[in-house]
């Protein structure tokens, strides 16, 4: 009798703790990725809300994945030449390779909301392995949600991770001179949702 | 002669044009303040993300580290302030007057190479002067 009162508490248990498919939200007043950049003359930061793709989340395991998209060639620095130089060949060819693609292999729960992550970046045509910190929380759909048009239940993620432009096939003599800082610390932020 | 005196006239410009540079370097750099460009959003907005009790200041996305810029127009910061005088600005609004603050970065740097590259020439041109009035006294005499 015990077993058959175990059996349907580890189905329901089970059908909880199924992961779940989000798609990034078209919200630009909230999704935005920054990138900053350390140069001789001034610092400045590229920004765009052209975020996109999928994340999958399993609230009860504390895991997932997710398969992101930025639009490079949608990037502002406040600077019209600067944006210009950015998509050419000198620098992340975004005319060429618009797509920045991150894609997560690993996804480890730390504490709360935080999440250890790992996965691969492409950037001008070039993947490479990055390792992440992330912060993911999850709220049912409620009046601020709705107040936003997210469309179900909201998936806020945030995370940060720092690359090197010359892993990415940026050679431009501006770095090797040091007039560039080579070290690009991204920022990620965005709200998910189920279509 | 007269060569020797334009040249003198061109030295004494040019170090007082690096005295003009220096000094409006100066006082650029003093209007500016740290800053944190922030796009504002209503707090139960910002709490989606969580750790909204970590972050200091008005709730909303940072948009980069803090620098220290020259900003006039009042209009765009917000309230708030934070830790050692810090100053939050709306990123938006700024965007949406189209300005672009002036770092204090620049304005150092951009002071710097001015104050030297005059007083360079000003170097220049008095040694230039000292040449030219020797030649002249040397000249002198044979001319006589």
């Amino acid at each position: 009798m015990r077993h058959l009162l175990i059996l349907p508490a580890l189905l329901l248990a089970s059908a909880v703790a199924a992961p779940v498919k989000y798609a990034v939200t078209d919200l630009d007043s909230v999704n935005v990725m920054t990138a900053e950049n350390e140069t001789d003359i001034e610092n400045f930061t590229a920004i765009t809300n052209k975020i996109g793709g999928t994340v999958t989340f399993d609230a009860a395991a504390k895991t997932g994945s997710a398969d992101l998209t930025v639009d490079g060639a949608s990037i502002k620095t406040g600077v019209t030449a600067r944006d210009g130089h950015m998509k050419s060949k000198d620098w992340f060819n975004f005319e060429a390779n618009p797509t920045i693609r991150f894609k997560t292999t690993a996804v480890t729960w730390v504490s709360g909301d935080n999440y250890k992550v790992s996965g691969t970046l492409t950037m001008n045509g070039i993947t490479k392995p990055v390792s992440t910190t992330a912060r993911v929380k999850l709220t049912p759909a409620n009046d601020v949600t709705k107040g936003m048009k997210i469309p179900g239940d909201a998936l806020a993620v945030s995370l940060k991770m720092n690359v090197l432009l010359s892993d990415y096939g940026v050679q431009h003599p501006a770095i090797k001179a040091g007039r560039v800082q080579n070290n690009l610390p991204i920022n990620l932020k965005f709200i998910a949702s189920q279509p | 002669m007269e060569r020797t005196r334009v040249l003198g006239i061109l030295a004494a410009v040019c170090a007082g044009l690096a005295a003009v540079a220096l000094v409006t370097g100066l006082w650029l750099g003093s209007q500016a303040q740290p800053v944190q460009l922030l796009r504002p959003a209503p707090a139960a907005q910002a709490d989606l993300f969580g750790g909204g009790a970590d972050v200091e200041g008005p709730s909303g996305t940072r948009i980069g580290s803090p620098q220290s810029l020259i900003i006039r127009n009042q209009s765009v910061f917000l309230p708030e302030t934070g830790a050692d005088g810090l100053r939050y600005v709306d990123e938006l609004k700024l965007t949406e007057l189209g300005l672009y603050p002036l770092q204090f970065k620049t304005v150092r740097l951009l002071s710097i190479l001015t104050v030297l590259g005059l007083l360079a020439l000003a170097a220049a041109l008095w040694l230039g002067r000292r040449w030219s009035h020797k030649t002249a006294l040397r000249a002198a005499p044979a001319g006589r």
